[in-house]
């Protein structure tokens, strides 16, 4: 018998789980416990356990190879904005950058939507400290011990659970940072401190101050949480490292997580994306879109070269911060989006959510205002009695009696029209945002698979490639637990920069580019090291963050190794222009202006252990055995009610074909096969659609 | 200016079968087009101006030159692109254009630019020879000749002298940019590399949109694009004009002065707004006195877009998708040419939008706040505000790195720690820039001290910044910094409001004012030699040397530290109604004084272990005997008026005005309000240097604050800005007679 892998992502509602064991896949769900999140992971594990029919105890004592948790804690606790009380040690003069960060003002039209930034450190807390760095790492004010040790006694009686250390320049020399983080230690052992040059190691001081402050922020229902399922885990036999899950699509051990939670920011969607990535590869698909349709949003992926796209100095709730996450768009378009009447009159979708309390009419719970839960339900997309596996039913009269009263009615237009045309004002501003992680960073969709999981998105998948003309679709078996399963398929990576501010014209400079360079290829690679791998196992990925002299933004390029060294027509200058004048277009490229290397990025994979999953064998036949029968419904697309029928998934076995209209039901995913499309099930057991 | 016509045969199109659905798909496709335009500009550009001030705009027109399609960021720049388009389509239609022809817009007396400053690009978008649209992207350059950087010349005496201007010049062809024309700027700028790549950038993102413009008519067809743009400007008219109805048939009318002392003295110039509604079309009357030879001269842009469209958008449209439906309500009349807010060559005019255009969108907001609050709407009722007070700090340096090379800074730093005005539903925004500027930033100080020759001192909020009021108005930005490892820079500066501030409403008080400084002999080099800290002005000795506020040629040496603030924005409702635990908070987190918690609230204020508290009995009890003691008449509790919740201080009930507060009668509203009311004036100066807050005290002309206070419970009602000597009416409306 093989070793089970299992993935357990802790979502807002649901705690889904999958347990891989050679070809075999288990799924396991259960309702999130807020209070102690590790309730609901024990009580899916029980569900899982009694699948392969072992205990729990068996299972994590003799079965159980890894375990990849993902959460939505740290994305909860920013939110939220409820998390630990924060103290700022910070360089003087400078106190009110934490409060107001580069100035207020967002794109909104609308003056009374201009407001503060959330003070997420009360002001009191915030404490100057007499010191300087200037930018060529100078100590120009040395700091003083007994400052710093009384502003830490101040902290502590205002009652701090953390401290960031956020100074000037600490990049350039990080002696000040490092002296007061000692300096609390001796003072307090127990308050945990980040310095900003340990959060994020790069220039502009409020991005990494930022991430420093969110990452104490977020420290203590983290801790608490990584403390409670190691123990329950090891309690239950299991031997061996749990791993987390973070934003970048990688795992992290234990020890990292405690240091750093911020970095499980966002995790969730990343799953998807990891999942979607393997998907590729298994395929051998080069390029593909991935999307998740969720209660409240719709994020979005590209997968390049069956690599996701990393986005750079992400912004995090309100706030910006130095973290690099999965390029990931999320858009207010999902099952809770409510549909109203816009200042014109005219109907639209989001992005204000119903939520799962009282979530849309049709739940029953005392929402009134119609959600797309609604329009698919009235349409007859969703069995009233049989929604999300039979754990809710949903009202249609409620739903249908919402949609007239608040958009319907006003536009001369029955339950049906309206939910037709909330269904394609969503697929529309879904497809936007598909245009926006391909069309605008350069990448065609039309030669992408989409790939759509979830349990919502398999309605409105087809009708978004349409929309793209994008031909080929994919809905994973699992499709509703596919972020758990992406868990599985995720690497050890550890993603580091340092600001280096090298013009790379400067020969001069180059063996201190070339110094900076090992000594972070080391600390990194001593890192993965740390964390259990061997050294020979570690794949170290070279990139930098690029600006043409007189350019204040960066642009990112994967480099090789020793690309630094090269010059000339071939070397790493002509690269990059080419690099620029591919993403801005022809006759952009500054090629009058100096270039300078403004970060070096490494990026560290430790390449683990993925489940084995090998395609069966395809018996190709139409589907005819699998139909369960026929049910009116109206479909948005040829705006008609048409006797549409209705597909068993049970029984759809691999080859298994049909030609649309059509709709299969699997047990919490609802498949929409439109008009001129051919599904079949292949051989991993996935719904290829050929548009 | 011409009278812009309204256009109700739009209306027509609302009545046609067309899908609402796939107009609204039409709809955001071109506001796509317009972002990705923007990111594209965004992503290329080598200017701060642009990267982080977020002082450029790109906008999408149809083949008619209506605007369908924009990307936020600089609102006033919906004014100066659809006057470029319109200027080109005149002059170049039908004959002499061509697909690929690049147009380059800087002159702000022929094609529509804010100043000279804003460089544009309009490019036509053409489908096998048929023309199906424009493009226009415009960004701030960091320099367009003449006698001054940064495109801002407080020194110039006539547009001549203040840069290079091209009025819609063919700069290129197919696409590409002509060798001569490089050639001509290359000669013309001070840094013409970075001018050139700007300029490419515009192209670039030009190109963006054009490609996808193409993709949409292909997708939709000509003829049913254009039946889906009519509909949707259609849409946002009907709209528009419904809110305009809401507001009754009358007048509303402001001033404001200009502030000038380029040349020596301090002089102030007038102007006046006046905006009629009449049924669902608004009507700006502007007047001004007579142009004067420096920069401050309003542009037609700059009264259309930063005067009238940004606070129309921001405050009366701010949630109707924009396009030319919005214009076709509006009209604007700026009177005979040859005065400030209709200047003729060869009037000077680089800082058009920060001087005039800025103080015309200060009385459209004040005018928008008296209208909102006589409608019978709660929504628009509860859309009046404190006025924003458009200005800030600006300065330009010039002079030599260490490396010998030329360094042309322009720290936009206090032109976006500009405070935002109160609203009806909370604080206004700390560091809110220019109304006009959306999404606006500033660089790291990180960012600063890495590209430019400079060390900064510190960076903080300025202390009592916020006009005071029930909700407070937000605070302005206070940074210092001098040159590091450089020496002998010159600079210019360019402020606003340094006598004059922006006004409350509804009761609430002024904002604080700009200021700039030079500590000169400062000891700060041998402060920093010592290692000791320089992170706050008490730490300096020298000479404080405060600037005129438009000024050029400024040194600045090696050890010289510059030292700036910017206004902060009117508060909104009486200050003695805000409640004295929120005040107590702003005390606590250092953003208004003791003096002004005791003086402008009225606050009882203790403090211990550097943490105040504010006693609230105690408080109230002040509040009313400090008010008792201003109105004798007084014979109602202020706290009880102060716990009736309202958006504006007087409401109208049969015809009556009434304290909004304890509906005390303040006559019929067949006359103002403020003429039943017998004012109490002060001298601002004097009050704001009790209360710590920033103001340069006129003199000759004492700004004055005229206060009114109702008769029964003593809230206050308005705060008018007045200068001594100078009859005015004070802001108010008039209905017009049924």
């Amino acid at each position: 018998m093989s070793e089970i892998s299992i993935g357990i992502d802790v979502g807002g509602t649901h705690t889904d789980l999958i347990a891989i064991q050679g070809g075999r896949a288990v799924r396991a769900k259960a309702f999130t416990t807020h209070n102690d999140y590790s309730e609901g992971i024990f009580v899916a594990l029980e569900a899982a356990a009694a699948e392969f029919d072992i205990s729990v105890d068996e299972l994590l004592a003799n079965q159980a190879r890894t375990f990849v948790n993902g959460n939505t804690i740290v994305t909860n606790a920013v939110t939220e904005l409820k998390g630990a009380k924060v103290g700022v040690l910070v360089s003087g003069g400078f106190a009110d950058i934490v409060r107001f960060g580069r100035g207020n003002r967002s794109n909104e039209f609308d003056d009374q939507l201009q407001v503060n930034l959330p003070q997420i450190v009360p002001q009191q807390c915030i404490i100057e400290i007499d010191e300087r760095i200037d930018r060529d790492g100078n100590v120009i004010i040395p700091l003083e011990r007994d400052q710093v040790a009384a502003a830490v006694q101040k902290l502590l009686e205002h009652g701090v659970d953390s401290i960031a250390v956020c100074f000037l320049w600490c990049t350039r020399n990080d002696i000040h940072e490092r002296e007061a983080e000692r300096i609390i230690h001796e003072i307090s052992p127990d308050t945990f401190v980040t310095c900003s040059i340990s959060a994020a190691s790069v220039f502009r001081e409020y991005e990494r101050w930022m991430t420093a402050i969110l990452n104490c922020f977020v420290q203590p229902p983290v801790n608490a949480f990584v403390t409670k399922v190691s123990a329950g885990l090891s309690d239950r036999g299991y031997r061996r490292a749990v791993e987390f899950f973070n934003g970048l699509g990688g795992v992290l051990g234990a020890e990292e997580v405690r240091k750093l939670p911020i970095l499980l920011y966002s995790s969730g969607p990343a799953g998807g994306a990891i999942g979607a990535a393997a998907l590729a590869r298994r395929y051998g698909i080069e390029n593909l879109l991935c999307g998740d349709m969720g209660g409240t949003s719709f994020d979005t992926t590209l997968i390049h070269k069956t690599k996701p796209l990393v986005a750079q100095r992400c912004r995090i709730g309100s706030f910006d911060t130095a973290i690099s996450l999965l390029d990931i768009i999320s858009i207010g378009a999902g099952g809770g989006s409510l549909i109203g009447l816009d200042a014109r009159g005219v109907p639209k979708v989001g992005p204000q959510s119903a939520g799962s309390m009282p979530g849309p009419a049709c739940y029953g719970n005392g929402g009134t205002l119609p959600a797309m839960t609604d329009c698919m339900v009235t349409m007859g997309f969703l069995r009233p009695d049989n929604y999300l596996g039979g754990r809710h039913s949903l009202d249609v009269e409620a739903a249908k009696a919402a949609l007239l009263l608040h958009v319907g009615n006003a536009m001369g237009w029955d339950a049906e029209q309206t939910s037709a045309g909330a269904y394609n004002l969503a697929v529309a501003n879904m497809a936007n945002a598909l245009r926006g992680v391909s069309i605008r960073r350069g990448y065609d969709p039309r030669k992408c698979t989409f790939v759509a999981y979830g349990g919502a998105l398999p309605m409105f998948a087809a009708a978004i490639c349409r929309a793209l003309n994008i031909t080929d679709m994919i809905v994973p078996n699992h499709s509703s637990a596919f972020s758990a399963y992406g868990l599985l398929e995720a690497d050890y990576i550890r993603r580091k920069s340092v600001t280096v501010g090298w013009t790379v014209e400067d020969r001069d400079k180059l063996p201190t580019m070339v110094a900076l360079r090992n000594a972070l290829e080391e600390e990194v690679a001593a890192e993965i090291e740390h964390a259990g791998f061997e050294r020979d196992a570690i794949q170290l990925l070279h990139g930098a963050d690029f600006r043409y002299a007189g350019q204040l933004n960066e642009m990112y390029m994967d480099l090789d190794q020793d690309d630094i060294l090269s010059e000339g027509p071939s070397g790493m200058r002509d690269k990059f222009d080419l690099a620029y004048e591919t993403e801005f277009g022809p006759d952009t490229a500054w090629r009058n202006s100096g270039l300078m290397l403004v970060n070096y990025v490494i990026t560290g994979i430790a390449i683990r252990e993925k489940p084995h999953i090998e395609p069966v064998a395809i018996d190709p036949q139409e589907a005819t055995f699998a139909l369960s029968g026929t049910r009116p419904v109206f479909l948005p697309d040829v705006q008609e009610r048409i006797d549409t029928p209705i597909y068993d998934s049970e029984k759809m076995t691999p080859g298994a074909w049909f030609d649309g209209p059509g709709i299969i039901e699997v047990r919490d995913t609802t498949i929409y096969v439109p008009t001129n499309a051919r599904v079949e099930r292949d051989g991993y057991m996935n719904f290829r659609l050929t548009l | 200016m011409n009278k812009q016509a309204q256009s109700p045969a739009n209306a027509a199109y609302l009545a046609t079968e067309l899908d609402p659905i796939t107009a609204e798909v039409v709809r955001c496709a071109l506001d796509n087009i317009a972002d990705e335009m923007a990111v594209v500009l965004l992503r290329t550009s080598g200017s701060p101006v642009l990267t982080e001030a977020k002082d450029f705009s790109a906008v999408v027109f149809d083949a008619v030159g209506r605007q369908v399609g924009s990307a936020g960021y600089v609102l006033g720049h919906l004014a100066s692109s659809r006057i470029a388009i319109q200027k080109i389509i005149e002059k170049r239609m039908p004959d002499d254009l061509h697909p690929g022809d690049i147009f380059i817009c800087n002159d702000p007396y022929t094609v529509g630019a804010l100043h000279q400053g804003d460089v544009g690009v309009v490019m036509p978008i053409h489908q096998d020879n048929t023309l199906i649209g424009w493009t226009f992207t415009n960004a701030h350059l960091i320099d367009v000749g003449g006698v001054s950087i940064s495109g801002i010349a407080p020194q110039a005496h006539d547009c001549f002298e203040e840069a290079i201007r091209f009025p819609g010049s063919r700069a290129g062809q197919n696409g590409v940019l002509n060798q001569e024309w490089i050639g001509f700027i290359e000669a013309n700028v001070r840094v013409p590399i970075s001018f050139i790549n700007d300029v490419r950038s515009l192209i670039a993102a030009c190109h963006a949109g054009a490609i996808r413009m193409r993709a949409l008519v292909e997708e939709y067809g000509v003829a049913t694009l254009d039946q889906y743009i009519n509909y949707n400007i259609g849409l946002s008219e009907k709209a528009f004009r419904e809110r305009i109805a809401q507001l009754p048939d009358g007048v509303a009318h402001t001033y404001d002065w200009v502030e000038y002392d380029g040349r020596g003295t301090a002089d102030l110039y007038g102007l006046s707004c006046e905006m009629a509604i009449e049924g669902d079309q608004l009507r700006f009357t502007f007047a001004g006195v007579d142009q004067i030879d420096a920069f401050i001269n309003a542009t037609p842009s700059a009264v259309a877009g930063i005067g009238v469209i940004t606070p129309i958008i921001c405050q009366l449209a701010f949630d109707i998708p924009f396009n030319e439906g919005i214009w076709n309500c509006i009209e604007i009349d700026t009177g005979h040419e040859g005065t400030i807010v209709n200047p003729k060559v060869p009037a000077p005019v680089t800082n058009a939008h920060m001087e005039t255009g800025a103080r015309v969108g200060r009385m459209v907001n004040e005018a928008l706040s008296i209208a909102c609050s006589v409608s019978d709407s709660p929504m628009l009722r509860g859309r009046a505000a404190g006025q924003t007070t458009n200005s800030g700090a600006g300065a330009a340096w010039f002079g030599v790195k260490a490396d010998g090379s030329l360094a042309i800074i322009f720290p936009l730093d206090n032109l976006v720690g500009i405070g935002g005005g109160a609203q009806t539903t909370g604080d206004g925004q700390d560091l809110y820039g220019f109304q006009t500027t959306l999404s606006v930033s500033f660089p790291d100080v990180e960012v600063h001290e890495l590209v430019d020759p400079f060390f900064v001192l510190w960076r903080r909020y300025s202390l009592n910044s916020g006009g005071a009021g029930f909700h407070r108005g937000g605070l302005a930005l206070d940074q210092a910094y001098m040159l590091w490892k450089a020496d002998n820079f010159s600079g210019s500066g360019f402020l606003a409001a340094v006598e004059l501030p922006p006004r409350g409403f509804a009761g609430g008080y002024p904002g604080g004012l700009s200021r700039s400084a030079v500590i000169r002999n400062s000891d700060v080099l041998a402060r920093l030699k010592a290692g000791q800290s320089v992170s706050s002005p008490d730490k300096l000795t020298g000479n404080l040397d405060v600037l005129n506020a438009k000024v050029s040629n400024v040194p600045l040496r090696e050890g010289d530290v510059y030292w700036a603030s910017s206004s902060g924005s009117g508060g909104l409702g009486d200050p003695f109604h805000r409640a004295p635990a929120q005040v107590e908070q702003d005390l606590n987190d250092a953003k208004i004084s003791r003096s002004s918690a005791e003086i402008l609230y009225g606050a009882v204020v203790s403090e211990a272990n550097g943490v105040f508290a504010i006693n609230n009995d105690a408080t109230w009890n002040n509040r009313e005997q400090l008010r008792a003691a201003l109105v004798p008449s007084k014979r109602r509790s202020l706290r009880d008026a102060a716990q009736v919740k309202q958006t504006s201080s007087v409401s109208i009930v049969h015809g009556h005005w009434n304290c909004a507060h304890c509906a005390a009668d303040l006559g019929t509203t067949a006359q103002s309000w403020k003429t039943v009311i017998a004012p109490h004036r002060r001298a601002l100066g004097e009050l704001f240097d009790q209360v710590q807050t920033r103001v340069r005290t006129r003199h000759e002309q004492a700004v004055l604050l005229s206060e009114r206070f109702c008769p029964q419970c003593a809230s206050c009602l308005s705060v008018d800005v007045e200068l001594d000597g100078v009859e005015s009416t004070p802001p108010g409306f008039n209905f017009r007679a049924a």
